[in-house]
């Protein structure tokens, strides 16, 4: 057997054996979790690039889960859009890991049940990005959506424990609206296989179906004005926690409106129905920019800022059925881009909080002379997230914006530009006070300085994304609905 | 009307009442109780589309679904449970804190 | 087949105790009514066809989930035992309004599909079973065809009684008085249930039962003696499950919790090297899915007894 069909065959070991399997243990041995939580990140993080070179080589791989096809059994298959988010989880798990080794340093120790939580959280995700069955994501998300909220937990506290349940609380509402979903989907077409039903359904169920699983994983992305919960979980919870929620776990459920609306969905209902989306999320870059202006804490900004651009990606959705190829890649990008961005960003604030003592950006002078690395972690972490060029996160908006104005939608131009302006200013306002002369107390570094440098292969990976662009971006397309050229497909 | 229509329409109005109570209930426990509520309600839609008629033995799948879910319902629900009781000791209130403040 | 009266009585006293459960203004009567819910669930799953769920419903949705509820209850602070009544203002009534158009629509969209719906998988269920090492259609869907999905919702509540454990008080022995009357009823009951766990994982593979109600047989065991034998000095049930409960703690309890995620986990792997993920070679099928049940019934039995017990729990979280 050559190397390439031997991981064709083995995938879907590779991205849950591990994982789970490290998890497990780890929750049997506690003492076994470090070294678990360091080498299972590791291996998941090589895994996927393995899997990354074997589908941009030899295309989308599938398989049955069970021996079973569908609809009978669990269909799971890895495409371009599924390994890129495989391999994002990936190096922010992977970067998390490392990163977390210093930060909990201060606290003595990750708290108990830390890695079995981490690793469970890898495997849920990585499963939900292969799953191409309605029922089975189901489960897949309850899994991402318990392990998430018990790492809120993990960051100690009333507070903590209060956004924790709320967002417990949430989740399980989201869930269960997609799950009623999925009956509908199931009792009036016969199965819940994703491209079974995409090829068969249409009707009035599918349509509230779809407006079913479409409300739920609106509650789940924590979308405008779904977004209640978001910030104090994300703001609330350990650093390297925050960083695979914020980049990671509410991507995770736009994922997968990308593959209800573009892959099931009739374009005729797609049209009718992603402006909603449109509106949502244009509301949202601008209501999460406008708080993340006004939140005093570095991590509830980087939290409100999460809110903000998850609304560039909802406002894309509207865009996806026309301009295809384009906003399809320029969506993956972004994604990508951000969330090794967001990554990054946490990871830096918590080696802020374990250095100076706070994350008040009021009291953040003089903080590039105290920790020069971070805040150049911040700065890699805002050209992505404002999108300048070369970065990712530049490459996805103008893929964006390219297909806004070949469509004529001026509305989202107008939003994609206003939204940049406005990440500039509240990104501008913590990198002000990080470069002002002053002095930030607190203790002496030393303490959690290795915790910087995955921070910045995160944040340095989004800046460079942009340069490998058009391989991303072809690589997106592969096994997707849409074909074309990603970034000549558009005239300008 | 069908028995089928019968009890999956029962399904979507307890489902319905469950969602809203979540809304509007403020004690935790009457929120944990409503996901419940919504959940049964969820599951009765499911198997109300899965009935076969007189007697016959309903589809297998939605029931092995339906059986996944109670499973996934009685987890959350205690983890639900623990971490509302303790926060309940903590303030002293079983309700969530007004999350207005934060900023 | 058209509804009869008993259907109509049957759902809508559902809907109807739905209603009075979650707006009724006595918290207690609401948990009480839960428990009834559950029950009549039961019932509605019996004339639905489907006596797994039947089980599964009355020994965990209304078992269960009720002593969840009720132990929560009974360790509740003082204030939080009234119920607050509604939340009311403009964000309420809209969320009301567009709830009722939710449920108007999909009635709408239910009584469309009542007239064309296809066959769904019970055809091809039934053309395979031969093939899937079990008799029981449901049971062939859990462990088989849809095995993948079971799997992972043994991680799910793995997590759970992780996360349970997690805030402290997973001990046995919950201090309740009790008469030696009902103590020497529970020496009783106890092996019983023991017993009919036993006869329900054998009965799964080919009538209603199976690993999950096994499982939660086992628990309502582990319920019972805790409920029923206080602690002793050590915060250890005194009497008859006190070697047990001594023996179930740590490093065990936490192998008896993941036994049954990690057979599963560990068969999933292993077959990956014949087939495809959770391919059971031709005629190990029964052997294997009968492993892997005894093993999810031990698993799921602990999990939710540590469930409870993380509800109800002796000792206090963060106090001594």
């Amino acid at each position: 057997m050559n190397p390439g069909d031997w991981l064709a065959h083995w995938w879907p070991g590779l991205l849950l054996g591990p994982a789970l399997l490290g998890g497990a243990l780890a929750f049997v041995w506690p003492r076994l979790g470090f070294a678990l939580g360091q080498g299972v990140a590791l291996l998941n993080a090589l895994a996927a690039v393995l899997l990354v070179w074997r589908v941009a080589v030899g295309g989308p791989l599938a398989h049955a889960a069970g021996g079973w096809p569908a609809p009978l059994g669990i269909g799971l298959r890895l495409d371009g859009l599924a390994v890129l988010m495989v391999l994002a989880a990936a190096l922010v798990a992977w970067a998390g890991a490392l990163n977390a080794r210093s930060y909990f340093r201060a606290h003595g120790q990750a708290p108990e049940g830390f890695w079995p939580l981490w690793l469970f959280l890898m495997a849920a995700l990585n499963g939900l990005f292969i799953s191409a069955d309605l029922f089975n994501l189901y489960v897949m998300l309850e899994l991402t959506g318990l392990a998430a909220v018990g790492l809120v937990v993990l960051g100690g506290g009333t507070d903590s424990l209060a956004a924790a349940l709320r967002y417990l609380l949430v989740g399980l509402g989201g869930s269960l609206c997609y799950l009623l979903g999925v009956g509908l989907m199931y009792g009036a077409y016969g199965t819940v296989d994703l491209p079974l039903l995409a090829s068969q359904a249409s009707g009035p169920a599918l349509g509230a179906a779809l407006a079913l699983m479409t409300a739920g994983l609106f509650f789940k992305a924590g979308i405008f004005p779904f977004h209640f919960w978001l910030p104090p979980a994300h703001g609330g919870a350990p650093a390297p926690v925050s960083a695979m929620l914020s980049a990671l776990v509410v991507e995770a459920a736009f994922y997968l409106l990308m593959r209800l609306w573009l892959e099931l969905a009739p374009l005729s209902l797609a049209e009718l129905a992603l402006p909603v989306s449109g509106v949502l999320g244009s509301a949202a870059v601008v209501w999460g920019a406008v708080n993340a202006l006004r939140a005093e804490r570095l991590k509830l900004m980087i939290a409100y800022s999460t809110v903000s651009q998850l609304g560039y990606l909802f406002l894309a959705l509207p865009l996806m059925p026309l301009a295809g190829a384009a906003i399809w890649s320029g969506a993956a990008l972004l994604v990508l881009s951000h969330a090794l961005a967001k990554g990054a960003l946490f990871l830096g604030a918590g080696t802020v909080l374990n250095v100076v003592g706070h994350d008040r950006i009021r009291g953040l002078n003089g903080l590039a002379q105290r920790l020069p690395l971070t805040v150049a972690v911040f700065v890699l972490a805002a050209v992505s997230l404002i999108g300048l060029p070369p970065s990712g996160g530049f490459l996805a908006k103008w893929l964006l914006l390219n297909g806004a104005i070949a469509q004529g939608q001026w509305w989202a131009v107008a939003v994609l530009l206003v939204g940049s302006v406005l990440a500039g200013a509240y990104m501008f306002r913590v990198l002000g006070r990080c470069f002002t002369y002053g002095h930030t107390g607190g203790r002496e570094p030393g303490v959690a300085l290795a915790a910087q440098w995955p921070a910045f292969g995160l944040a340095a990976a989004a800046v460079a994304l942009g340069l490998a662009g058009s391989w991303v971006g072809a690589l997106a397309l592969a096994g997707s609905p849409f074909e074309g050229d990603a970034l000549l497909g558009v005239a300008p | 009307m069908t028995l089928s229509l019968l009890y999956a329409s029962a399904g979507v109005l307890l489902f319905c009442l469950g969602l809203f109570a979540l809304a509007v209930r403020p004690h935790l426990l009457h929120k944990i109780l409503a996901l419940n509520v919504a959940g049964a309600g969820a599951f009765l839609v499911y198997l109300g589309l899965a009935y076969r008629g007189g007697g016959a033995a309903a589809d297998p799948a939605p029931q092995a679904m339906v059986l996944t879910g109670i499973v996934v319902a009685v987890s959350t629900t205690a983890l639900a449970l623990a971490l509302a009781l303790r926060l309940g000791r903590a303030t002293g209130r079983m309700e969530l804190p007004d999350g207005s403040a934060d900023r | 087949m058209t509804a009869s009266a008993l259907d109509f009585v049957l759902a809508g006293g559902l809907v109807a105790l739905g209603a009075v459960l979650l707006f009724s203004h006595d918290l207690f009567r609401s948990l009480v009514l839960f428990v009834v819910y559950g029950l009549l669930m039961a019932v509605v799953w019996v004339r639905l066809g489907a006596p797994d769920l039947a089980l599964a419903e009355a020994a965990v949705g209304a078992g269960v989930t009720g002593a969840l509820m009720l132990a929560a209850w009974h360790r509740l602070p003082a204030a939080g035992r009234r119920a607050e009544g509604v939340v009311s203002g403009p964000w309420a009534l809209l969320s009301g309004v567009a709830l009722a158009g939710v449920a108007a629509a999909l009635i709408g969209v239910l009584a469309g599909l009542d007239a064309q719906r296809e066959g769904g998988l019970q055809q091809q269920v039934l053309a395979r079973l031969p093939e899937s090492g079990v008799e029981s259609p449901v049971t062939a869907v859990l462990l088989n065809f849809r095995g993948y999905d079971t799997f992972l919702e043994l991680g799910v509540l793995l997590l759970a009684a992780l996360l349970v454990r997690l805030g402290g008080g997973a001990d046995f022995g919950l201090g309740a008085k009790s008469s030696s009357v009902l103590r020497g009823l529970a020496d009783w009951l106890a092996p019983l249930l023991v017993l009919t766990a036993g006869y329900l994982l054998w009965r799964g593979g080919h009538a209603p039962g199976g690993a999950f109600q096994a499982g939660a047989l086992l628990a309502g065991a582990g319920i019972l003696l805790a409920l029923v034998y206080p602690p002793g000095a050590d915060g250890r049930p005194a009497g008859g499950p006190r070697a047990f409960a001594r023996w179930t703690q740590g490093l065990r309890l936490r192998g008896l919790l993941s036994a049954g995620f990690l057979v599963f986990l560990g068969v999933a792997l292993a077959l990956l090297v014949g087939g495809n993920l959770l391919q059971y070679p031709a005629g190990w099928a029964g052997a294997l899915i009968l492993l892997i049940e005894a093993a999810a019934a031990l698993s799921i039995g602990a999990a939710l007894l540590v469930l409870f017990m993380g509800v109800a729990g002796g000792r206090e979280a963060g106090a001594p």
